[in-house]
């Protein structure tokens, strides 16, 4: 190492260079700053929901919970699918307009499908969900060992 | 039969053994200053391999034999699954990854290691200790809380197999791939080490982990195209990218890696961003072992929880302090590595490299951002959020536009300073290809902006990478027509320069095909009789009845369809669905795509579900244009990458003044 020109006060970028670099971070911080307001949603469960009444209407959340059995209901012309999402905090109608996710539907063994449903609360009580997603479970794997 | 739990216990054990005497000879071959020892530590590096090498040997014998007594393997497989996925299903659990994942470090080390003595005798030995370090701390990790080999009191007669969709061809390749990714970044993070450790910059040292860091970038990316493949065609959502957690923490060491792969041209060429670069590598290899404790430990949700386990912890505490560890010698070391040569002109090669650098850290910041601040927020505030794609999207798809536009131009300016004619010069057919391109599409009548501009950069990149190898090849004909004497290569020019601007055509193809996909895909699903057709834009998917075949522990359940596009039928296609025993909850589909020419559409056909009497079914069609451009912009990219690590015998480029301290050894 050249011990003369490790101290040398040369910049290592020109100063345009520089500004180039700090005009360019700064951009960046400002649309993941951004990003981060517009596309943050916050969970909710079913209670939480119920509790902030009319304060919850048209916010965008999700709510995470597992589809109350038999509860389903399309109707095959208007693509719109209607069931209970439930936790342990109560019950919750929801409405989905769209094409179901796959795998929407089928059943875990000893409990509903857990889903989250992401869209807002409408003053008729029901949550209208611009996104659904099916969970699959924490693992995947089967209950037990299939018998020979 | 002999019992493989003994025999890879016993195995494992001794390959410990010897990984803690390859460290102490490392080490004593650094306090002695003794190449003789450094030597016996790269000795003990290939012992260790072998030895690792019969251990996955006879794991993988346990597979095949469908030996259900040891517990992994009763947990991962069972006797209905083909032979090809049994041995994949290695890696289909925790302590099977790790144990790939030792394994492969072992044979990456075994040569590592040598080269590193014959890189620099000096820092060499420093490499080797840290590459032992590396090599011991994942073999303990295996041997005391992983060890795939335990048994099973009573041996079940049948194993849990392996969860259906991981049933795929795909399984054999992908996950091996991103596991020797993440794995193989450890060997140029040793050499940075290394480096900083003796204190000493030499060239062929720097060389050698770029070399081995363009090796690890190489299988990282393929890891990632071909989770974006496997995605795509078998998770059956449609798409092939959600940045779901565990994908982001597979790119971050990707961005980070391409970054340095860049600055480490302009360490080379001229001696610009040393630290820098190194910081990098050092960066890189802490996100990849970033992103092990992710996936491992499971701490984010994620779609990917194939592993969990509770060596999350161990993971944490591992990165924390290789990030401590790696400052504390990055800064101590600053002022010897640091470069005098400034970037002085924006309209240069190097400065390319600088703004490329920018681009890839500025993406790598914002996926790392929304991966990480749900975490913070639960810890901070208590409170659950999810960060989605729209995050992505908006912060990311404006990085991937402008790192397009630099791609365009940057790589045709030349080193240090290009007179503003000059660049002009260089640069105009691609701009004049962008303006053009982007008037035509608007013209006839496209009105998104953002695809436009992407297809016109795109084109702008090909039109700059085959100007350049127009010239490459316009002089290679030259020199051979003056030639008296002979063999001259057809194509005159730095064949890694070359070679990158495939790499980069590929990425521009790419990118187009991400952008071009996500703006236009449409979807639809609908319940229909037999002769009825689900139909979309030009298209219908007709279908046509159903068939099923039953095995044993596996019944399928095919629907045919027709597609058509304009009323003619273009293709036949057999989406499928795969009820496993064992998993009737979760049938897997098996989805169809038809990519129709010269439209470049994907028809994307998946069976939902049917009823009892195969009369109706329920088809969800997409229509994904453009996507092809990912696998083909995909092979474009993996031929450049072969251009540029093609072996062949290189004249070593003299020292550049103001780089090398040390005379290059040879």
């Amino acid at each position: 190492m050249n011990a003369a020109t490790t101290t040398s006060p040369r910049p290592r970028l020109s100063g345009k260079l520089l500004l180039l670099a700090a005009a360019f971070s700064a951009a960046v911080g400002f649309l993941i700053w951004t990003g981060t307001q517009g596309a943050t949603v916050y969970y909710h469960t079913v209670g939480e929901v119920r509790d902030m009444g009319s304060d919850a209407y048209y916010r965008l959340i999700r709510v995470n919970g597992t589809v109350a059995d038999g509860s389903i209901q399309s109707s095959t012309d208007s693509n719109l699918i209607s069931f209970d999402l439930q936790d342990d905090s109560g019950r919750l109608p929801v409405e989905y307009r769209g094409t179901p996710p796959d795998l929407f539907g089928y059943s875990t063994q000893d409990r509903y499908q857990e889903v989250i449903v992401e869209g807002q609360l409408e003053p008729s009580g029901a949550f209208r969900a611009r996104s659904l997603i099916v969970k699959h479970g924490p693992e995947f794997e089967p209950r037990e060992i299939p018998s020979q | 039969m002999p019992d493989l739990v003994d025999a890879g216990r016993l195995g494992l054990g001794l390959a410990f053994g010897v990984a803690v005497l390859q460290l102490l000879l490392g080490l004593a071959g650094v306090v002695r200053r003794t190449p003789e020892l450094s030597r016996g530590a790269a000795n003990a590096a290939s012992v260790q391999a072998a030895l690792l090498t019969v251990v996955v040997a006879g794991l993988a014998a346990g597979f095949l034999a469908r030996d259900f007594s040891i517990q992994f393997v009763a947990d991962h497989s069972s006797s209905a699954m083909p032979t090809g996925l049994t041995i994949a299903a290695l890696w289909g659990g925790q302590e099977g990854s790790l144990l790939f994942w030792t394994w492969s470090m072992s044979l990456f080390a075994a040569f590592a290691t040598r080269r590193m003595l014959t890189a620099d005798g000096v820092v060499g030995p420093h490499g080797i200790v840290v590459l032992s370090g590396l090599q011991l701390f994942f073999l303990g990790v295996l041997v005391f809380t992983s060890s795939p080999f335990s048994r099973l009191v009573a041996a079940p007669a049948e194993g849990r197999g392996l969860n259906p969709l991981l049933w795929d061809s795909g399984m054999q390749i992908h996950p091996p791939m991103l596991l020797s990714g993440y794995m193989s970044f450890g060997i140029p993070f040793a050499f940075a080490a290394g480096l900083l450790l003796a204190g000493r910059v030499t060239q062929p040292w720097l060389r050698e982990m770029r070399n081995w860091m363009l090796l690890a970038w190489a299988i990282q990316s393929a890891g990632l195209l071909l989770g974006a493949w496997w995605a795509y065609r078998v998770l059956g959502w449609g798409g092939y990218w959600g940045w779901d957690p565990v994908e982001n923490v597979a790119l971050l060491p990707w961005l980070v890696a391409t970054a340095y792969l860049h600055s480490a041209l302009a360490q080379e060429r001229r001696g610009q961003l040393r630290a820098w670069a190194i910081g990098l590598v050092l960066v890189t290899y802490a996100l990849a072992i970033f992103g092990t404790f992710v996936v491992r430990s499971g701490i984010l949700s994620s779609v990917h929880n194939f592993a969990l386990s509770d060596v999350g912890p161990i993971f944490f505490v591992f990165v924390g302090a290789l990030l401590i560890l790696s400052a504390a010698l990055f800064i101590y070391r600053l002022p010897l590595i640091r470069s005098d040569e400034p970037i002085t002109d924006v309209a240069s090669k190097e400065a390319g490299f600088l703004i490329n650098n920018l681009l890839m850290l500025a993406i790598a910041a914002a996926t790392f951002w929304g991966t990480v601040f749900p975490m913070v927020t639960e810890i901070v505030q208590g409170a659950r959020i999810a960060v989605g794609p729209p995050f992505y999207t908006q912060v990311n798809v404006p990085l991937l536009v402008a790192t397009l536009g630099l791609l365009a131009i940057w790589p045709l300016l030349a080193w240090r300073r290009t007179s503003l004619r000059a660049a002009w010069r260089a640069t105009r057919w691609p701009i004049a290809t962008l303006v053009l391109v982007s008037v035509l599409l608007a013209v006839l009548g496209m009105r998104d902006g953002l695809p436009i501009i992407a297809i016109g950069l795109t084109a702008a990149v090909a039109v700059g990478v085959a100007l350049e190898y127009v010239r490459s090849l316009r002089a290679g004909l030259a020199r051979r027509r003056q030639a008296t004497t002979g063999p001259y290569p057809l194509m005159v020019g730095n064949r890694r320069r070359l070679g990158s601007y495939l790499v980069h055509l590929g990425v521009a193809i790419l990118a187009l095909g991400i952008i071009a996909s996500a703006a236009f895909s449409q979807e639809t699903a609908a319940t229909v009789e037999r002769g009825e057709a689900v139909s979309l834009g030009p298209y219908d998917v007709v279908f046509q009845g159903l068939r099923s075949s039953a095995q044993p522990g596996l019944n399928t359940v095919v629907a045919e369809v027709d597609v058509l596009r304009d009323g003619a039928v273009i293709d036949r296609l057999s989406p499928s669905r795969r009820i496993h025993a064992g998993w009737e909850n979760q049938p897997t589909a098996d989805v169809a795509v038809s990519t129709t020419l010269p439209h470049l559409d994907d028809v994307y056909v998946l069976l939902s579900s049917w009823d009892g009497s195969g009369a109706s079914a329920t088809i969800r069609l997409l229509v994904n244009p453009l996507v092809v451009l990912l696998w083909i912009g995909g092979i474009v990219y993996f031929v450049g990458v072969l251009v540029i690590a093609w072996p062949v015998e290189r004249r070593e480029t003299a020292a550049i003044a103001g780089v090398a301290s040390q005379p290059a050894a040879s």
